[in-house]
């Protein structure tokens, strides 16, 4: 064990002395600055329309997710119900504490669990962080794996996203996410999971999220 | 990996006689028009790809600072950060980190610097299961192939071979004829069990964010994703130059690659902090990151420095006339195309891999199409002059220059030879202008034929043309 200890200490040194001795005269090399990138961004979105919310919604749709838009948050739950209606018995797994699991659920009838389900009825209600205009993404933060797996597993994933966090940039976006503390996961989906994997065929869905529906929220949830 | 570098030309022959192999390979023509329509579609690419470019040099110049800035920030974050020098030492953390955590099964999704240690190969041998989770990986651990390319590993499989391979493997009684949407559907049901029933999650990393600890992955199909929030532990394999210094660099990095690979944006674009914290329903409690040298340390600084800015897009592979006649598997190791011809020299050796460079035609296609401009032609002519000048070359090429210098450095002779020969050949031809065969020559005329002189040498034209 001591001597394993030693070679890991010593492939450390020697890789990170190596690679310093190696690069020492492109040290003056400079990292791109803060008008550049300005710049970069600039050029980046100078064709977005005005309207975030609309290219959002346009960018997410042609991602194929489902996009409604709902003014106030307590119309959720009656618009999942509506999601999943015709299914048997069906559950919404509620992964974050917080705004959405307060909801009145029970009321527009639909049934709240904590751990997803991989039927195909089921659906999870998650709220997204923020979201991106140029991309129609959306940017789910959460700091325990729950928030993941319900995205990931569920029939269908809702996801909530309030008007107001909807950023132009991906760099908007994680400025925004950054501001309340950087969770250990942060993920920017576009759309349900794909691949071209098999004979270049692009399928939709591969291995999840199966469905995505969006549900914008006008109200401002902060 | 094995490599089969040094019998290229026997692969390249065997591709290019593969029947399904060839029917495949147009597909690359999807893959130009698909990175023509998501570059050409956004105002400011030019700008995006010069400020690409300076990132990844900047990186590639501080990269010491920025992997002790890494090893700090992860760390503190609850990663735990391994160091590996060559293939064997990654190998053994990997193995160590399984075997403390008493695990037996792992799931494995797409990463070239897996396949490049023998990760799989290294961790069935000492007794785990091990499922590779991205579709196309997937389908080649059932046929026990290796990629044929980065992005799209299996590109080369047709559909009826794919679900000849599901069927006997998942015990499916197809008759064949099974649509793509099918077989996915079933892959993913099969694999979303193994994600379920694993130990261990192993994923590679498109960057390492020095300033955050942060590990970024692209993926669109869910299973890298799956398999960094279900089983238990997650390790990373990443190597060196992944590393970036803030976040905003590796955003405007993913941008890039996802661009140039095709894609506006892909499904999944993944920061990744510290473990994170078990919930309902577990997921990770430890996270591993092992940094992988393997020879790319003593390529910085260096003659093949600026093919460390790769960020493994592919598109220099999907433009490249050498790689659509081949596909990817005949370059015989890991990384295919104009990037694996430069870089898989440095990384395993010349000797071996000295066909590699040969096999392009200097076009400048990869060069234009690099998101982060790497100039790989002039990378190539480099690897061309060093095997000239470091190993042995074939006699007959020796002694056809030799003579050639003989005749070159005597003009007289050299007019007098040449007027000869191309008099010469003009009579083969009959007057048609071509040769359909030539003593020497077969290797040539046997696929083409050879324009032939028209009489007369060039020098001599010119002169009367007065
Ligand atoms: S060399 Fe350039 S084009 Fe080729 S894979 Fe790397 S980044 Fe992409």
């Amino acid at each position: 064990m001591a001597a394993a200890r030693l070679k890991v200490a010593s492939s450390r040194d020697t890789i990170l002395r190596n690679a310093q001795a190696r690069v020492a005269h492109l040290r003056g090399q400079a990292s791109p600055s803060q008008e550049e990138r300005r710049a970069v961004l600039s050029a980046l979105t100078s064709g977005l329309p005005s309207d975030r919310t609309a290219h959002f919604v346009e960018r997410a749709r042609a991602s194929d997710a489902a996009v409604s838009r709902l003014s106030s948050v307590s119309e959720v739950p009656a618009a999942l119900a509506d999601l999943i209606s015709g299914a048997a018995e069906p559950t919404v797994c509620v992964p974050d504490a917080g705004a959405l699991r307060d909801l009145p659920w029970a009321e527009a009838g639909v049934r709240t669990a904590r751990a997803p389900s991989s039927r195909h009825d089921d659906a999870s209600a998650i709220e997204a962080a923020a979201g991106v205009a140029e991309s129609g993404s959306l940017v789910i933060s959460a700091a325990s794996h729950d928030t993941p797996q319900a995205m990931l597993l569920s029939g269908q994933t809702v996801v909530v996203l309030f008007e107001s966090a909807i950023a132009t940039t991906f760099e908007d976006a994680l400025r925004a996410v950054r501001s309340r503390g950087l969770r250990s996961r942060v993920v920017f989906l576009t759309g349900p999971s794909r691949t071209g994997d098999i004979a270049s065929r692009l399928v939709i869905p591969a291995q999840g999220p199966r469905r995505i529906h969006i549900l914008v929220v006008e109200e401002d949830g902060s | 990996m094995k490599s089969t570098t040094e019998s290229f030309g026997k692969n390249a022959r065997d591709a290019l006689a593969d029947r399904r192999l060839q029917r495949s390979l147009p597909v690359i023509h999807e893959f130009r028009r698909d990175h023509e329509r998501a570059t050409g579609a956004l105002p400011g690419y030019a700008e995006l790809k010069r400020i690409g470019r300076q990132i990844r040099e900047h990186s590639l110049a501080n990269v010491a600072t920025l992997l002790t800035e890494f090893e700090q920030t992860a760390e503190a974050a609850g990663a735990r950060v391994h160091w590996a020098a060559d293939a064997e030492e990654a190998r053994r953390h990997v193995l160590d980190i399984c075997a403390a955590r008493d695990a037996r099964r792992v799931v494995k999704a797409k990463s070239m610097v897996t396949e490049e240690v023998g990760l799989r190969a290294a961790l069935q041998e000492a007794g785990y299961r091990v499922w590779e989770t991205d579709i196309g990986e997937y389908v080649l651990q059932l046929a026990d192939e290796p990629p044929g390319h980065v992005v799209a590993p299996a590109l080369h499989k047709g559909l009826d071979e794919i679900d000849e391979l599901f069927a006997t493997a998942h015990g499916t009684a197809s008759e064949g004829g099974r649509s793509a949407e099918q077989l996915v559907e079933e892959g993913s049901g099969v694999l979303r069990e193994q994600h379920a029933a694993a130990d261990v999650g192993i994923t590679g990393a498109n960057f390492l964010v020095a300033e955050t600890g942060s590990v970024v992955l692209l993926t669109n199909e869910g299973n890298a994703d799956l398999a960094t929030s279900l089983p238990r532990c997650h390790i990373v394999v990443a190597t060196l130059e992944k590393v970036v210094r803030g976040l905003e660099d590796a955003s405007l990095l993913w941008r890039l690659l996802s661009r140039a690979a095709g894609q506006e944006v892909t499904t999944f674009t993944s920061v990744l902090t510290g473990p994170g914290e078990r919930g309902e329903s577990g997921g990770p409690e430890a996270m591993h990151i092992v940094l992988v040298d393997n020879g790319r340390s003593d390529l910085l600084g260096g003659e093949f420095h600026d093919a460390l800015r790769c960020v493994r897009c592919g598109a220099c592979m999907d433009h490249c006339p050498i790689y659509e006649s081949i596909g990817g598997q005949a370059y015989g190791w890991v990384y295919p195309g104009p990037i694996g011809a430069v870089v898989t020299p440095g990384l395993t050796n010349l000797e071996e891999s000295a066909d590699l460079p040969q096999a392009s035609t200097l076009c400048g296609v990869c060069e234009e199409v690099c998101p982060v401009d790497i100039p790989l032609p002039s990378m190539l002519q480099k690897w061309r002059r060093r095997a000239v000048e470091e190993l042995p070359q074939p006699a007959r090429s020796t002694w056809a220059l030799a003579l050639w210098r003989y005749f070159a450095s005597r003009p007289k002779l050299y007019r007098l030879a040449t007027s000869v020969v191309a008099r010469l050949l003009y009579l083969l031809s009959f007057g048609r202008g071509t040769l359909r065969r030539l003593p020497l020559l077969s290797g040539w005329t046997a696929s083409r034929d050879l324009p032939a002189p028209e009489g007369q040498t060039f020098q001599r034209a010119w002169r009367r043309r007065g």
